[in-house]
């Protein structure tokens, strides 16, 4: 009788400690990823709050992703991808600019499966810009013209130049230049981007 | 171990409102070998050139408002705040090496340094009480080490609310191989009495606290005798701490005096607190007098030292030539030559680097060899070093697996790299460079994410304009058709309109459409006339 | 070239190594003593447990491919082994010893990835395997003829003493419970008794003792009077064997690295004080006084526990105050153990439970933003 009084008793004090503990231990309300869009429920009607859920999902993912507005994911753009990616349930590892780091944070965030970079939309190839050889340049500005961003500027028989810290590598204006005058060029550590390197 | 025990003890019987205690750091002997404490300065001679770096202290590069070539004299602006340390000629404005664990090379402002001595005369006209402005066209820098813009210091806590509420000078050595603060206390104090004073009427501040280490007596006894002919509102108050590493760091300072805790979002002037060091209030008071701040206290010390020595050198000096002047040139063939201290600074391998208001000390010890780096056993001697209440060794688990997340939890970005938990660590991990390497990382992400926004904005106002433009391109399409199907014969019409246009000449053959050199060839830049002279023959 | 020159400032400082070294100077004291006052066998056992631990550790090292010099070296394998060597009987086979000390190094240590990474202390994990694997020969305690006779006199001791009608019934008792089991042979005939520590006797003693106040007259004085002798058998008995001796040699070894700052005195302090509230205060059920403390405190395998098993850092929580806490658990499942179990010495898999609570301790014990609490400013 007194065994059995004991082996009760012992069960209660781990079924105590354990529920303390998981009580104590319940998240909490600071959350560090900045990523996560706040989701305020003011709705009026319940198909304008699943859009805008959705709105919402579409902002985060689009966020994520690197924006360097490449297409190499076969869509125009990133947030075309990230509509597509919630839409129409598209795979999350065509994003060579986003790499690995991008399909771990993806998958995390949707639920899915981290699959390796899908090789056929590209590689993930380190940051790098795009510089115009003026020499060559014959002003033809079929590369303004390519550039998502806007990272060209020139005019028609005019210089054409890459402003530097606004292109995001994404390779679009390689093609169109008829002089093939443009190359690509990792990018270059100045002082203020000069990090210390990881102890071996 | 009993001693230990005893003075630890005795330590907290003692410890009062005026000796506010510190929790974790490391109570550091201070070097006395090769640790120059007699207060005696001296002045280097001006070298033959100076190169001053073109970075501020974000570490980007200027723009030098000046070219090879001209004259300057002591004190103009080369480019923003950064001012010539000496007179003379620029003799080239090219890249070179810093005094940086880099070694990157920036531009620098070369100049042959003239002979005139003229740092005895004053480039501004006196002020009588100190103003930011001034302090911003003397340009001058942190000389704690860290460099920061003091002027911009001073703008920011009256930028908040209006008002300085505490001055807090800082006469605690960086570290505990560094005296070039206590040999100015020593040999100066009166001057830096007044410098304080002359601080303190300029922000208005509530309240000042002067805060040096307890064991640095002659500084102590100089800086009480000053203090006692001198009356100032507030009262200066000279508080002495016990001399544990890293005191004389910004963040554990102001948590030991007003018990604030600062993180990386709240610098000391949300709280209306600006800390200064005493050399930077000391360099304040000169630029009242009118003097830029053109040379610092540098502290050449070490093992493989010859003569250990305070030196006031000219800004732009490069460190070789400072061990040259002091007899230091390192002959050692296993010498390391460090900027900073073993904790908080880093090695040199060219020694043709300028010296800047960051370089405190010039150390140069022998070469030691490191133990094997081990796995972590937990033991938990990092965190009770840790003078911000960090655990440094779930942040090494964390930053060595780059998880940004995981070390922004345990507060990655409070840490300020004293070094503390490297010099405790059993199993020799390089812990405080790790923590460095995944700050950077940090900064590398926010950066990127920056750059992504903007991308992103570009694409979007590129895509609204493509639609506009397209839209208004479409209007005109329609437009034009409308007024083609109102037409009985559009083609007769339109042959009309072109031989309306142009006058063939005999001599010249019928044009074709070939565009005139002056005009602009349109490609997808939409036009008005385009429609209608693709619609030409 | 980079990298903090930390050895400029001529620290003292600590190495994986001279810790290591430290520790197993504290054992030193208790292992003399182990040999002299229970069985010398002990010293062969911890000799060669410790050169299998390091060919088993080369050899696990070698299939991690690792580079195996520094590793051995750093003496945490030797001292794991020298533990658990000393939680087993030294009457073990020695085939089941040396599989304990493989079982150590592989799923104890290395499985888990080697030095530092190990969630469960490698000693208790070797123990529990061979105890759950080999129960005869792992509770097989020889206690010693001296013992047996020192027992054997306080069953008499605590008989006589006990009020007169029962006298004779109860150490006839005794004396049938061993004729039954040996079939009229007297005790000193015996080579060994079989049970685990002498924590097993005092049990059986503190049962004897049950059923003599149970039988006593009664009234209050008589049942008092019929406790206390009780609890002072017990005492009697626990105080007469070298068990104490050799807790007590533990125990200076444990105050030895609390003075070398090897180890800081929250884990041990929690323990002892947890074991020695919850003994004080809840332990009367069995005997309607409170037990005493030195016995419960000194047999078994406490001090070993508390100094130096429970101490090991790797699977220790971190922060100050969960070290606390980490104590306070292994105190209460220690005495839950010991008390309401069929096994009579519960450290082993209190360690081993706290251990796996070890990481919701450390997330709940660091403060807000993952700080540090407790601890001493200068």
């Amino acid at each position: 009788m007194s065994t059995g009084l004991a082996v009760l008793l012992f069960i209660t004090l781990i079924a105590f400690i354990g529920m303390a503990l998981s009580w104590l231990s319940r998240p909490s309300g600071d959350n560090n990823d900045q990523d996560t869009a706040s989701t305020d429920d003011v709705g009026t009607s319940s198909n304008g709050e699943s859009t805008r859920n959705i709105d919402q999902l579409i902002e985060t993912v689009n966020e994520k992703l690197p924006q360097t507005q490449c297409a190499q994911c076969g869509y125009p753009g990133c947030r075309p991808y990230a509509t597509a990616i919630i839409n129409e349930d598209v795979a999350i590892n065509q994003c060579p600019p986003g790499g690995d780091a991008l399909i771990r944070e993806l998958a995390t965030f949707l639920g899915k499966e981290a699959l390796p970079l899908n090789s056929a939309f590209g590689e993930n190839k380190p940051a790098q810009i795009a510089i115009i050889d003026e020499a060559v340049c014959i002003g033809c500005t079929l590369c303004i013209a390519a550039c998502p961003v806007d990272a060209i500027v020139g005019a028609s028989r005019l210089m054409h130049t890459v402003i530097s810290n606004q292109c995001t590598g994404c390779e679009l204006c390689l093609p169109p230049c008829p002089v093939d005058c443009i190359d690509l060029i990792e990018q270059p550590v100045t002082l203020s981007r000069w990090q210390w390197p990881k102890p071996a | 171990m009993a001693k230990t025990c005893m003075k630890t003890f005795l330590q907290r019987l003692i410890s009062s409102p005026q000796t506010p205690a510190l929790a974790g750091g490391l109570a550091l002997q201070r070097n006395k070998p090769g640790l120059p404490v007699d207060g005696v300065i001296r002045i280097l001679a001006v070298p033959a050139t100076v190169s001053i770096p073109l970075t501020n202290y974000k570490r980007e590069i200027l723009q030098p408002g000046v070219h090879a070539g001209q004259h300057i004299k002591c004190g103009d602006m080369l480019a923003q705040g950064i001012v010539a340390s000496c007179s003379g000629e620029i003799i080239g404005i090219e890249p070179s090496r810093i005094a940086h664990p880099s070694e990157m090379s920036v531009p620098c402002v070369i100049i042959k340094t003239s002979n005139t001595p003229d740092a005895d005369t004053a480039v501004h006209t006196p002020l009588n009480s100190l103003t930011i402005d001034r302090i911003e066209r003397c340009a001058v820098h942190g000389l704690g080490g860290a460099g920061f813009v003091t002027a911009d210091k001073f703008r920011a806590s009256g930028e908040i609310d209006n008002t300085v509420e505490t001055l807090i000078i800082n006469a605690v050595e960086c570290e505990p191989v560094i005296s070039c603060d206590e040999a100015l206390m020593m040999s100066e104090a009166a001057n830096l009495v007044e410098a304080i004073a002359s601080v303190v009427d300029m922000t208005g501040c509530k309240r000042c606290i002067l805060a040096i280490e307890n064991d640095k007596h002659q500084a102590i006894t100089a800086l009480k005798e000053a203090l006692q002919r001198t009356e100032v509102t507030p009262l200066i108050e000279l508080t002495l701490l016990t001399p544990i590493y890293p005191s004389g760091a910004e963040r554990p300072l102001v948590r030991r005096l007003t018990g604030i805790h600062l993180t990386p979002g709240t610098p000391p002037s949300s709280h209306g607190i600006v800390c200064i060091n005493i050399a930077t209030a000391y360099a304040a008071w000169q630029a009242k007098l009118g003097y830029p701040m053109t040379s610092r206290i540098v502290t050449v010390a070490g093992k493989h030292i010859n003569q250990a020595v305070n030196v006031r050198v000219v800004f732009g000096t490069s460190i070789s030539e400072v061990l040259k002047q002091t007899g230091n040139t390192p002959t050692h063939k296993d010498s390391r030559v460090r900027v900073g201290g073993p904790l908080s600074g880093f090695d040199l391998s060219d020694l043709n680097v300028p010296v800047t208001a960051t370089t405190h000390c010039i150390t140069v010890d022998p070469v030691r060899k490191q133990g094997p780096v081990l796995p972590c056993i937990r033991c938990n001697a990092c965190s009770e070093v840790c003078p911000v209440d960090l655990l440094p060794q779930q942040l090494h688990w964390f930053a060595t697996a780059d998880d940004q997340q995981g070390s922004l939890r345990f507060g990655l970005m409070d840490c300020i790299e004293c070094g503390c938990c490297d010099a405790v660590c059993p199993s020799n991990i390089a812990l405080t460079q790790t923590f460095r390497y995944a700050k950077g990382l940090h900064r590398e992400v926010q950066t990127a994410n920056l750059a992504a926004t903007e991308s992103e904005n570009r694409y979007r106002c590129r895509e609204q304009r493509e639609t506009e433009r397209a839209a208004i391109r479409e209007q005109k399409r329609e437009a034009a058709r409308a007024r083609l199907s109102e037409r009985a014969d559009p083609i007769a019409d339109a042959l009309s309109r072109v031989r309306g246009k142009r006058k063939p000449s005999p001599d010249q053959p019928a044009k074709t459409s070939e565009p005139s050199p002056g005009s602009s060839m349109r490609v997808n830049q939409s036009d008005d006339d385009e429609n209608d002279r693709n619609q030409s023959p | 070239m980079i990298a903090l020159d930390t050895q400029a400032l001529g620290l003292r400082r600590q190495t994986v190594r001279k810790t290591m070294a430290l520790v197993m100077v504290a054992l030193l004291p208790g292992t003399a003593l182990y040999s002299l006052l229970i069985d010398y066998r002990v010293i062969s056992n911890v000799v060669l447990a410790c050169l299998f631990a390091l060919c088993c550790e080369a050899l696990c090292l070698k299939l991690r491919q690792r580079a195996i010099g520094p590793a051995l070296g750093d003496g945490s394998i030797v001292l794991a082994s020298w533990l658990m060597v000393l939680c087993v009987p030294p009457s073990l086979p020695l085939w089941q010893l040396l599989l304990g000390v493989a079982i150590l190094v592989s799923l104890g240590k290395h499985l888990f990835g080697g030095l530092g990474q190990n969630p469960f202390n490698p000693a208790m994990v070797a123990y529990a395997v061979l105890l759950v694997s080999f129960p005869v020969t792992m509770t097989d305690w020889d206690l010693g003829e001296r013992v047996l006779i020192d027992l054997r006199v306080d069953n008499g001791v605590a008989s006589s003493s006990s009020s007169s009608s029962s006298s004779s019934s109860s150490s006839s008792s005794s004396v049938t419970l061993s004729a039954e089991q040996t079939g009229d042979k007297t005790i000193t005939d015996w080579d060994g008794i079989s049970g685990a520590t002498v924590l097993d006797r005092l049990r059986e003693v503190k049962q004897l003792a049950a059923a003599q106040s149970a039988s006593a007259i009664a009234t209050t004085s008589a049942r008092t009077s019929a406790g206390s002798s009780a609890s002072e058998a017990i005492s009697d008995s626990a105080l007469k064997t070298p068990w104490i001796w050799l807790n007590l040699a533990w125990l200076s070894g444990g105050l030895y690295l609390l003075l070398t700052r090897i180890i800081s005195w929250h884990i041990p302090v929690s323990i002892l004080a947890t074991i020695s509230v919850l003994y004080a205060t809840a332990g009367f059920h069995s005997i309607g006084v409170v037990q005493p403390l030195i016995p419960a405190l000194f047999s078994g395998a406490i001090m070993l526990g508390a100094f130096f098993i429970a101490t090991d850092p790797v699977s220790a929580a971190a922060s100050r105050y969960g070290q606390l806490l980490y104590g306070v658990g292994i105190g209460t499942l220690t005495y839950v153990i010991r008390e309401f179990s069929v096994y009579p010495e519960g450290i082993a898999f209190a360690v081993l439970l706290m251990n796996l609570c070890v990481p919701m301790i450390d997330r709940l014990s660091t403060g807000k933003g993952g700080r540090m609490t407790l601890r001493r400013t200068h």
